[in-house]
C-alpha cells in the first residue's frame, strides 16, 4: 500500500482533534484466551470496510476463534477517495489495501474467493473454487449489488460504456477514461438514484472533484447531475461552494425539475429522463438503483427491500440465526451507507460474536459515523453523528454530531480537508493494517 | 424545499416509542372515522406499496393498485383517498373518479412527518368501501442532513405531462404528471421565528375531451411539486388544469 500521507501519527492525531472520536469506539470483550479447546469457527464473507474489520476484531477479541475470510479479490480499493482519483488527484494504488497484515499479524485465514451459495440451516457456504465450509458463526459485509434494468437499458454490459464507478477499481479507471477523452465544452452527465443508497453525500463529492479537473484541463465543460431525489446530503453547503469555486460550470436537477434518468443508451451516451427530455453527454455516468450484495439474497437474510433487517444491538439477522451482517447490505437508517458505518458495525458485530461464542452477553453497541466530503482538494465539510439503539431501533444520539457550518471560513474547509486524508489513513488502518 | 425544516424537527419525535397498536387504529383517525360511511369496510383488496423505512420523509413514493376484478358488473371506484396516523394534518391526497377506470393503479410522493401509518380508502359507486393500512418507519439519514432551509415562492410553474411512449389502443396506460410548487404546510417557521403561511395547490383536474375524469385533492401530506401518475383507458384529448389556494390556475395539453 502506498499513501500520499504516511504520517499515521500526524493523521490518527487530526482524525481525532477532527471528531473526539476515541471514547466512541465500541469496546470489545477480550476473552482470555482459553488454553484449550476448540472457541468456534466464523467465517466472513467479503473483505471490504465491514468483513476486514470484523475479521480483524474477532481474532482481536480471542484469538482462539478461527477466522476465515472470504474475499475474491487480492487488493481492496476503496470507494472513499476514489473520487480524488477519477479527478487525477491520486493514483488506484494509493486506495488499494492487501490482506497480509490480517494474514500474517492477526492470524486470519483469506481464502480469495467468491462465496456462491448458503446454507443458514447446515451452517455451510459454497466457493467458487467448489469447497463447501461450515461455520459456527458466519458474518456477512458483501456491500451493493447494482439493480440491473431498473433504469430501461442500463444494465452490466452498458456499465462498461457508461461506468457506474461505484465500486472502485476497474470502474473507476472506465470514467477516468471518458473524462479524460472529453473535448473541452463537452458534458460530464452523472444520474443519482433515490435513496437509501451507498454513500449518500458520493456523487455531489464525485461533481465536485470533476468539475476541479475540468476546471483545469476543460474549463468550458460543464457537469450536469441528473437526481432521482428533491434534496440531498449537506445540500446547502455544497450548492454555495460550488458557485464560489466553481461558478455555474455545475449544473444541479432533482426530480420535481425532470432529474429522474428513465432510460439510458450507453451506445450513444444519451439519458432520457422522466418527462422525456433527454440529454447527450460526453463522459456519463450512471450511478443505478443497489441492493444487499446477491449472496445476502442466498442466505434468505433480505426483506422485500432487498435489503437485510437486523437485530440492532449485534447487527444479527432478524431471519436467520447465527448470520451477522453489517456494512451496506444492511438496513441500518440512520446510520447511512459509509465506510465509517460499516467499520463501526463490524466491531460491534464482532464483539457479539466473540461474546456469543463464549457465552456471554455483548456490551451495549454505540457507533458514530463522520462523512467527509471534498469539494476540492483544500476544501472539506463533513456531517456526522452518533447513534445507539432504544426501543430496539438505531436512533441517532439526540443532539449529537451536525453539518459543518454554513458560514465557516476557507482555513477551516482546509482543516476539515485534512481531517478528511486523517480520517483515511486512520480508517483503512484500522480496517487493514496493523498501525491502531 | 418547504418540510426540511420540520423534518429535522421531526428526526427526534420519530426515535419516541410507537404507540400500542389495535385493530381499530384508523378510528382514531378523525377524518378518515368520518370518511368511512358503511358498516363493513373490507379489508383486502387494496395494494399499497410503500417503503419500510423511509430515509427522507419530505417525499416517500406511494404507489397504490386496486384489484378492480373484485368489482361488480356495475359497480366502479368512485374514489381512493389517502390519510396518515401522524401527520399534523391526517389528510394526505384524495383522487375522484368521474367515469369508470377499468385499472386503478395511482402513484404519487407524500410526506409523512413520522413513523406511523398510511391509510388507503376505497369506495365504490355502489357504496362499498375497502380500507387498507401500511407502516412506514422514517428516520432522517445521518448524511442526508442538507443544511438548506430556503423559503420558495408560492407559485405553480413549469407543469409537465408524460404520455406513454407506445400506448396500445384498448389498453390502460400510464400517464405521469408533475407541478412545481413548494406546498406550504402552514407548519413551517422561519430562523425567526414568524409562521410561513400555508400555500397549497388545491386540485389537479384531468380532463378527456372537456369531460372530467379525474379529480385529484392536494393536502398538506402530498409532497412539495406534486407528483401523479394514472392510468387512463385512452390518453387522446387531455387537458390537465390545477389550482392553487390563491385561486390562481393553470392549464396544460401533453
Ligand atoms: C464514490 C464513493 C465515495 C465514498 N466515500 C466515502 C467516504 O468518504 N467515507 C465513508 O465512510 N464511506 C464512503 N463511501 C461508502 C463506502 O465505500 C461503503 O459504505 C463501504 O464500502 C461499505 O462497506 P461494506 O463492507 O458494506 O462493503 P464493501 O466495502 O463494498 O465490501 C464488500 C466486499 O465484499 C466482497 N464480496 C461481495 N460479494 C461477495 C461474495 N459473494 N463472496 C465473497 N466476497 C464478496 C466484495 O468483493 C467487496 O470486497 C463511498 C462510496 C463511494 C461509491
Amino acid at each position: 500500500m502506498s499513501n500520499k500521507n504516511t504520517n499515521f501519527s500526524t493523521s490518527r492525531r487530526r482524525l481525532l482533534k477532527g471528531l473526539g472520536m476515541v471514547g466512541l469506539l465500541p469496546a470489545i470483550p477480550t476473552i482470555a484466551a482459553n488454553t484449550s479447546g476448540h472457541a468456534g469457527h466464523v467465517i466472513v464473507v467479503g473483505g471490504g470496510f465491514g468483513g476486514a474489520t470484523a475479521a480483524k476484531y474477532i481474532k482481536r477479541g480471542n484469538p482462539k476463534i478461527d477466522v476465515t475470510l472470504i474475499e475474491p479479490n487480492s487488493t481492496f480499493y476503496t470507494c472513499p477517495f476514489s473520487n480524488l482519483v477519477l479527478a487525477g488527484e491520486r493514483s488506484l494504488d494509493s486506495i488499494g489495501h492487501s490482506y497480509e497484515e490480517l494474514k500474517s499479524v492477526f492470524g486470519v485465514n483469506v481464502i480469495h474467493a467468491f462465496a456462491e451459495d448458503i446454507d443458514g440451516v447446515a451452517h455451510k457456504v459454497t466457493l467458487s473454487n467448489g469447497s463447501v465450509l461450515s461455520y459456527d458463526r458466519l458474518l456477512l459485509s458483501p456491500g451493493i449489488d447494482m439493480r440491473w434494468n431498473a433504469i430501461e437499458g442500463y444494465d452490466e454490459a452498458a456499465s462498461e460504456k457508461a461506468p457506474h464507478a461505484w465500486k472502485a477499481g476497474n470502474q473507476t479507471l472506465l470514467l477516468r477514461k471518458q473524462l479524460e477523452d472529453m473535448e473541452d465544452g463537452g458534458t460530464f452527465v452523472m444520474s443519482v438514484p433515490a435513496d437509501p443508497f451507498r454513500c449518500p453525500p458520493g456523487p455531489y463529492e464525485r461533481a465536485s472533484l470533476v468539475a476541479h479537473y475540468l476546471k483545469q484541463h476543460k474549463p468550458r465543460s460543464k457537469v450536469l447531475i441528473l437526481d432521482s431525489k428533491d434534496n440531498f446530503s449537506k445540500q446547502g453547503l455544497f450548492t454555495s461552494a460550488w458557485k464560489d469555486i466553481y461558478g455555474d460550470m455545475i449544473e444541479w436537477v432533482g426530480v420535481s425539475g425532470d432529474g429522474r434518468v428513465v432510460r439510458v443508451d450507453a451506445d450513444k451516451r444519451e439519458v432520457e429522463t422522466e418527462f422525456g427530455t433527454l440529454h447527450s453527454a460526453s463522459a456519463l455516468n450512471i450511478i443505478p438503483p443497489q441492493k444487499a450484495g446477491f449472496i445476502a439474497d442466498r442466505a434468505g437474510v433480505t426483506n422485500e427491500s432487498g435489503w437485510v433487517p437486523v437485530n440492532p444491538n449485534t447487527f444479527e439477522s432478524q431471519q436467520v440465526a447465527d448470520i451477522y451482517v453489517v456494512g451496506d447490505a444492511t438496513l441500518a437508517a440512520p446510520m447511512p451507507k459509509s465506510g465509517f458505518a460499516a467499520n463501526t458495525q463490524g466491531k460491534v458485530a464482532a464483539a457479539a460474536i466473540v461474546a456469543s461464542l463464549a457465552g456471554i452477553t455483548a456490551p451495549d453497541p454505540y457507533w458514530a459515523n463522520t462523512c467527509y466530503s471534498l469539494v476540492n482538494p483544500d476544501y472539506g465539510i463533513s456531517v456526522a453523528g452518533v447513534y445507539k439503539v432504544e426501543d430496539n431501533q438505531i436512533i441517532t444520539v439526540p443532539g449529537s454530531g451536525g453539518l459543518s457550518a454554513a458560514d465557516a471560513s476557507l482555513e477551516i474547509r482546509q482543516a476539515e480537508a485534512a481531517y478528511a486524508v486523517g480520517w483515511y489513513e486512520a480508517i483503512t488502518q484500522d480496517t487493514w493494517g496493523t498501525q491502531y | 424545499m418547504s418540510v426540511r425544516s420540520i423534518l429535522a424537527a421531526f428526526a427526534l419525535v420519530s426515535c419516541l416509542p410507537a404507540i400500542a397498536q389495535t385493530t381499530n387504529d384508523w378510528q382514531r383517525v378523525a377524518p378518515l372515522a368520518q370518511a368511512v360511511n358503511s358498516e363493513v369496510v373490507l379489508s383486502k383488496g387494496i395494494d399499497i406499496t410503500l417503503p419500510l423505512v423511509a430515509e427522507n420523509g419530505a417525499a416517500v413514493p406511494l404507489r397504490v393498485n386496486f384489484d378492480t376484478s373484485q368489482l361488480a358488473e356495475s359497480e366502479f371506484i368512485r374514489s381512493i383517498r389517502v390519510f396518515s396516523s401522524g401527520n399534523p394534518n391526517a389528510e394526505v391526497i384524495d383522487f375522484h373518479f368521474e367515469a369508470p377506470f377499468s385499472r386503478i393503479e395511482l402513484s404519487t410522493r407524500i410526506r409523512l412527518s413520522e413513523s406511523q401509518k398510511v391509510f388507503v380508502l376505497a369506495e365504490s359507486n355502489q357504496g362499498r368501501q375497502w380500507l387498507s393500512q401500511r407502516d412506514v418507519r422514517v428516520t432522517v439519514s445521518g448524511c442526508l442532513m442538507t443544511g438548506d432551509d430556503s423559503v420558495d415562492a408560492a407559485v405553480m410553474s413549469s407543469p409537465r405531462i408524460a404520455l406513454p411512449r407506445n400506448a396500445r389502443s384498448g389498453e390502460a396506460a400510464e400517464v405521469r404528471t408533475l407541478i412545481n410548487h413548494p406546498m406550504e404546510t402552514g407548519f413551517r417557521e422561519t430562523a425567526a421565528g414568524e409562521v410561513i403561511p400555508q400555500q397549497l395547490v388545491e386540485s389537479l383536474t384531468i380532463k378527456q375531451n372537456d369531460q372530467p375524469i379525474l379529480l385529484v385533492k392536494f393536502h398538506t401530506g402530498t409532497s412539495a411539486n406534486p407528483f401523479v401518475s394514472a392510468f387512463l383507458d385512452e390518453v387522446d384529448n387531455l387537458l390537465f388544469r390545477w389550482e392553487d389556494q390563491l385561486g390562481e390556475h393553470i392549464e396544460e395539453k401533453p
